[in-house]
């Protein structure tokens, strides 16, 4: 790669422009200005490698211009930015319930416990809907919450996230019976898979400890509620291991987008 | 004109007096575009060349003989008080 292509690559680099489009047009209009650089360079009788070397000393710091196209692309940028994250939430959680409820049916099915038919009534499965949703939701809040913060990032999440789920808790208890101890429980899973993912590198061990962590609260909360004969006990866990992978595979999911799709658009925590 | 035209042109107009990091200026431009004071288009130039070419919009132009007109008022204080002083 030659000099100038360095320099275009630097700047698209540090402007975190979020749409290709935006980032094709700045490249062709800084290598078109960087020839024109160079073609000057070559008539007053610099040779090739000067002509290049006098276009990039001429264009000035790639950093400075970096910065001021990632603050003319701000707006784009935390557009991109929640949309990205809102398709990402909501395609998490249709995925999460879905592959919840399919197993959930099975095992109930297979254990011969047709008796808990009552367990796919509408208003149970609105609650576990809640769960589900609410625990990706708690994920993804302290997933960028975090990076707002450049000092006791995770404490401070866990502070901002846990007071708009009671937030949350207040206004949804109009509309939904008994949603704050669901929304309590999502948000203790969410702190769990989060805290998990941080203090673990390999995924291995962050699918092992999510899930037995995640069961074992859920198997816990299951035991409290009454749950007596063993496969109830056992559906129960079940399910919330199925829950806990699930979201593993969301949280490995949102990490690899995250460092393979967006820190080259988004590579420091100033939205 | 495109950006480097523009840069050359500046620098003919004030007799070289402005020396500036050309890269400093696309961001410029890209900011007045998205404010509407600018349009873009790209056009192939006579040796075959793309080239991002820019002009005023009429608010652009609007705005150009507002901050001419400050600019006049500001300079004229300054030269004001400039005369006062060697007085």
């Amino acid at each position: 790669m030659n000099g100038i292509e360095i320099l275009i690559d630097k700047i698209l680099a540090g402007s975190r422009l979020a749409y290709g489009a935006n980032r094709r047009d700045v490249a062709a209009e800084l290598r078109s200005h960087l020839e024109d650089s160079m073609n000057e360079a070559r008539r007053a009788g610099y040779d090739d490698e000067e002509a290049e070397r006098f276009a990039v000393a001429h264009f000035g710091s790639p950093e400075l211009v970096s910065r001021d196209f990632a603050r003319v692309y701000r707006l784009e940028r935390v557009r991109f930015y929640i949309v990205a994250f809102g398709l990402l939430i909501f395609a998490s959680i249709v995925a999460v319930a879905g592959f919840t409820y399919l197993v959930q049916r099975m095992l109930v099915t297979n254990f011969g416990l047709q008796h808990r038919l009552w367990c796919f009534s509408a208003k149970h499965l609105a609650s576990e809907l809640l769960l589900v949703a609410g625990i990706i939701i708690g994920y993804f809040g302290l997933f960028f919450t975090k990076r707002l913060f450049s000092r006791g990032p995770m404490p401070k999440a866990f502070v901002v996230v846990g007071i708009m789920f009671l937030l949350a808790a207040g206004l949804l208890q109009f509309w939904i019976e008994d949603c704050e101890p669901i929304l309590a429980e999502a948000y203790i899973c969410a702190v769990f898979i989060s805290v998990i993912e941080m203090r673990f590198g390999h995924w291995i061990a962050k699918f092992l400890l999510i899930a037995a962590a995640l069961t074992a609260f859920g198997t816990l909360l299951g035991a409290l509620d009454h749950l007596t004969s063993a496969p109830e006990i056992m559906v129960t866990a079940l399910i919330w291991t199925t829950i806990a992978v699930s979201c593993c595979g969301v949280a490995l999911f949102t990490s690899h987008f995250d460092r393979r799709v967006l820190s080259r658009r988004f590579a420091d925590s100033s939205v | 004109m495109y950006g480097y035209e523009l840069i050359q042109e500046v620098q003919r107009l004030s007799g070289q007096a402005f020396e500036f990091n050309e890269g400093t200026l696309y961001p410029v431009l890209h900011q007045l575009e998205r404010k509407g004071f600018l349009r873009s288009e790209w056009r192939i130039a006579e040796n075959g060349r793309k080239r991002k070419y820019y002009s005023l919009t009429s608010k652009g132009r609007q705005q150009a003989e507002h901050e001419q007109e400050d600019w006049k008022h500001f300079t004229g204080a300054i030269n004001l008080i400039l005369t006062s002083a060697q007085q």
